[in-house]
């Protein structure tokens, strides 16, 4: 389900795509974007609810919001007030807090309509993968349930964020064999790609935001501060020449320590890596590693990944969003809640300095010592 | 059962409530009013023992006078049929919120009603088992919940430690002490038992793990919704159910847990409604209790439609009783204890007092009535001996009593020699009686 601003002032306008059970069923060949297994319909309405209401006088079924499985959010929405989608996810029975959010760039209509879903029958599927593996694989995005994004909306320790993504490039996969009118114009839909994450923080007016994004490399190291990291890929300059070193980061952990002196507040992260060389992927030419040649590798790694960490951290201190939860260590310092909540801790944001201790250990991933030598 | 009893209100609106008003110091002053509560249940049990083999209402009446006595028995059954009243609306109310909202409250009222009012006439034992079978699956369930929560846990929650300051949150938890002023409840099985020992042991130990659900709830709410955003929920636990996001094939986890979550509040309601029908069967000097089920069960029903809505009867239930009537009952046993003491009352083996009230005989006939089930162990209630078991294996379950007891002797000597006798039946009493 998408949500945008409507074009009249305090209407919501929601785009649904509607999986067709018999199409899904029958495993019909998708064509994504509307096509024969989902049913994609938009209404304008005084909030969602109302706008899912005026969908069902299009619609032979009788409209449910407890299988929705995401929920994107339009950017121009996002950069408004985001409070609407937050209020009913939270209080109606029927919408599940266990729903996915993600940002999407330009209008959510234009988002759902002009989505592809190559691999899943089903573009619902397709987004909610994209995620999980965006999450899991690569590290590019956080995965965000409606619970978390309300949890963090309602909290001043944390701040809420969502996957950012966009329309890729046309991919040019035309179904084989498939007329034009069976494709209905394909070379429009296009496969989602995970920019990196919306920031969203609550502004001086009032309302809840967006206020930019972390782009994928910093969303990594943003989820490294957090703690909910998993494995992801770091390119280095490959110390002594100039080729590029690609690492998988494989774990990671993260030690924080505030200091509160008034209203002056540092953190201390350190932060340990292990992860492995993607040897296959060293220039041919270069000798092969060495354990001296580790040891210079994982003190650029080091660096680069400090780098990244510092880079992100204070982009979202600048931005005023704490998605990486700072503040819940931040408020372990004070003795009491009424001391917390007089500290006013978003607006301590942007004068917030950290300081980061990164250790990287790297041991080696492959079967053999070195590549084979052709004779 | 007593852990059901005082614990279950810990699935419902309870942590929301002490959140609110506590923050993150809310479990603090739960473990506070818990020591508090034992303390206070020391001076019920003591009473308990200087009273050993008078039932409810009679050892009142010893103790502080006929009519005081039995003012206070009343005054005690008001206020827990007000908060069993409003405990159901509660239960009504998150059904229909978590659910079934498309069914009237009312309704769901009164199913709650006639399933307590059930299980009340079908007696102590059918509540007995129900409890001990409820059990492990709402430990479980909880267990379950949170593990698979996880991901959302965040110990940095429990923190600023002290909440509100820590004079904020004792003081509280000493006024939290009327959350567990329904457990003079236990007075309704007061003579049942054949060892003061297992009364003592069950009370307690039912105090002791309703505190600790208590506690773990609370501190569950505030790990997985940071203070204050758990502060606007109905039910924070089914909500955590909803929200577990374990991948996208496993969804509706809340269902499996929903009702073992729920069911604990209908046997909270019927215990209540036995503890509260023994009191009046008492009171009016019956035989049985069944006749005033009926009218229990219409007037739980008229108080508990009072509320507009789940948030309101959750704040008369803290008016009415939790911040009142609760403390006032809790804080009694000690009031009795020394009351009785300086009235030079003493346990029957230690040279016991006449039988204070000539209503002996009937107030026994009506306990025996009441409490003439077979028992099993459950849910922190005492175990009976094969012996008593096997003479009450032919009774009714908590109603009319159809036959013989094994010794049916005057209620006096019953009195005197508790721990020998054997239940009587009210028909063999009100035969010995004419």
């Amino acid at each position: 389900m998408g949500v945008d601003k409507g074009t009249a002032s305090g209407k919501v306008h929601v785009t649904a795509a509607i999986a067709v059970p018999r199409t899904l069923k029958q495993g019909a060949g998708s064509e994504g974007g509307g096509g024969k297994t989902s049913l994609i319909l938009d209404s304008e309405g005084n909030d969602i609810v109302d706008a899912l209401n005026k969908l069902e006088a299009v619609s032979s079924r009788e409209f449910t919001g407890q299988h929705i499985s995401c929920i994107v959010l339009g950017e121009s929405l996002a950069t408004d007030d985001i409070s609407p989608i937050v209020d009913i996810f939270h209080r109606s029975l029927e919408f599940r807090p266990t729903t996915l959010v993600v940002v999407c760039r330009g209008n959510a209509r234009d988002f759902i309509r002009g989505l592809k879903a190559p691999e899943e029958v089903d573009i619902a599927d397709y987004l909610a993968k994209v995620i999980d593996t965006g999450y899991n694989s690569l590290g590019y995005c956080p995965v965000v349930t409606m619970h978390d994004f309300s949890e963090r909306y309602q909290t001043v320790d944390v701040s809420p964020w969502a996957p950012l993504l966009d329309l890729a490039s046309p991919t040019g996969d035309h179904e084989r064999g498939g007329s034009s009118e069976d494709s209905g114009g394909n070379a429009e839909l296009m496969p989602a790609a995970i920019v990196g994450t919306a920031l969203f923080a609550l502004t001086e007016d009032g309302k809840y935001r967006m206020v930019g994004h972390l782009h994928a490399e910093e969303t990594r190291a943003a989820l490294v501060l957090l703690g909910h990291s998993r494995s992801w890929y770091l390119d280095i300059n490959s110390p002594g020449d100039e080729g590029i070193l690609s690492l998988m980061v494989r774990h990671n952990s993260v030690r924080t320590k505030v200091d509160r002196q008034g209203d002056k507040v540092t953190v201390h992260y350190t932060i340990r890596l292990s992860g492995t060389i993607e040897e296959y992927q060293i220039d041919p030419q270069a000798p092969p590693t060495t354990d001296r040649s580790r040891i210079a590798i994982a003190e650029t790694a080091a660096q680069r990944a400090q780098h990244l960490f510092q880079v992100s951290f204070d982009k979202m201190m600048r931005l005023g969003c704490d998605a990486i939860a700072l503040g819940r260590s931040v408020h372990g310092t004070f003795r009491t809640m009424p001391e917390w909540e007089a500290f006013d801790w978003p607006s301590k944001l942007p004068t917030v300095t950290a300081t980061f201790d990164v250790r990287f250990d790297i041991y080696s991933s492959g079967f053999a010592f070195h590549r084979p030598i052709p004779r | 059962m007593l852990a059901f009893l005082l614990g279950v209100k810990s699935f419902l609106i309870t942590p929301i409530f002490l959140t609110a008003e506590l923050s993150t110091g809310a479990w603090i002053s739960v473990i506070i009013s818990l020591v508090a509560g034992v303390l206070a249940t020391i001076g019920w049990l003591k009473w308990s023992h200087l009273t050993e083999g008078l039932p409810f209402l009679p050892a009142l009446q010893k103790t502080l006078g006929k009519p005081l006595g039995t003012l206070l028995c009343a005054a005690i059954t008001i206020s827990f049929l007000i908060a069993i009243s409003f405990s159901m609306r509660l239960f009504a109310g998150g059904a229909a919120i978590g659910l079934l909202p498309d069914v009237p409250i009312e309704i769901l009222l009164i199913t709650l009603i006639a399933a307590s009012a059930y299980s009340a006439w079908a007696g102590l034992e059918s509540l007995a088992r129900a409890s001990t079978f409820f059990f492990a699956p709402t430990v479980i369930s909880f267990v379950i919940i949170v593990v698979s929560s996880l991901r959302d846990l965040d110990l940095r929650n429990l923190t600023p430690l002290w909440g509100p300051g820590p004079a904020e949150v004792a003081l509280s938890g000493l006024r939290l002490i009327g959350l567990w002023g329904i457990l003079p409840a236990f007075a309704a099985v007061k003579t049942y038992v054949r060892r003061e020992e297992d009364l003592a042991k069950g009370v307690m130990g039912g105090l002791l793990g309703a505190g600790v659900t208590l506690t773990l709830t609370v501190i569950a709410v505030l790990l997985f919704f940071p203070y204050p955003s758990g502060t606007r929920l109905t039910h924070p636990m089914g909500i955590l159910a909803r929200s577990i996001y374990l991948g996208r094939y496993v969804q509706r986890v809340e269902a499996i847990f929903v009702f073992t979550w729920f069911f604990p509040s209908a046997i909270q309601a019927g215990f209540t409604y036995f503890a509260l029908l023994v009191f009046i069967a008492q009171m009016a000097g019956t035989n049985t209790y069944r006749p005033f089920l009926p009218a229990l069960s219409v007037t739980t029903f008229a108080i508990g439609a009072l509320p507009v809505s789940l948030y309101r009867a959750a704040q008369l239930l803290s008016t009415t009783f939790f911040d009142t009537a609760g403390i006032v009952t809790i804080c009694l046993g000690w009031v009795l204890y020394v009351v009785a003491r300086l009235r030079g009352i003493k346990p029957p083996d230690e040279g016991e007092t006449e039988p204070h009230s000539v209503q002996g005989s009937s107030q026994g006939s009506s306990q025996d009535a009441a409490l003439s089930a077979p028992q099993e162990e459950g849910g922190g209630l005492p175990a009976l001996n094969e012996n008593r078991a096997a003479d009450n294996s032919q009774t009714d379950r908590g109603g009319d009593s159809h036959e013989r007891s094994p010794d049916s002797t005057s209620t006096q000597h019953r009195i005197r020699n508790p721990k020998r006798d054997s239940p009587t039946s009210p028909r063999v009493l009100g035969k010995e009686r004419s």
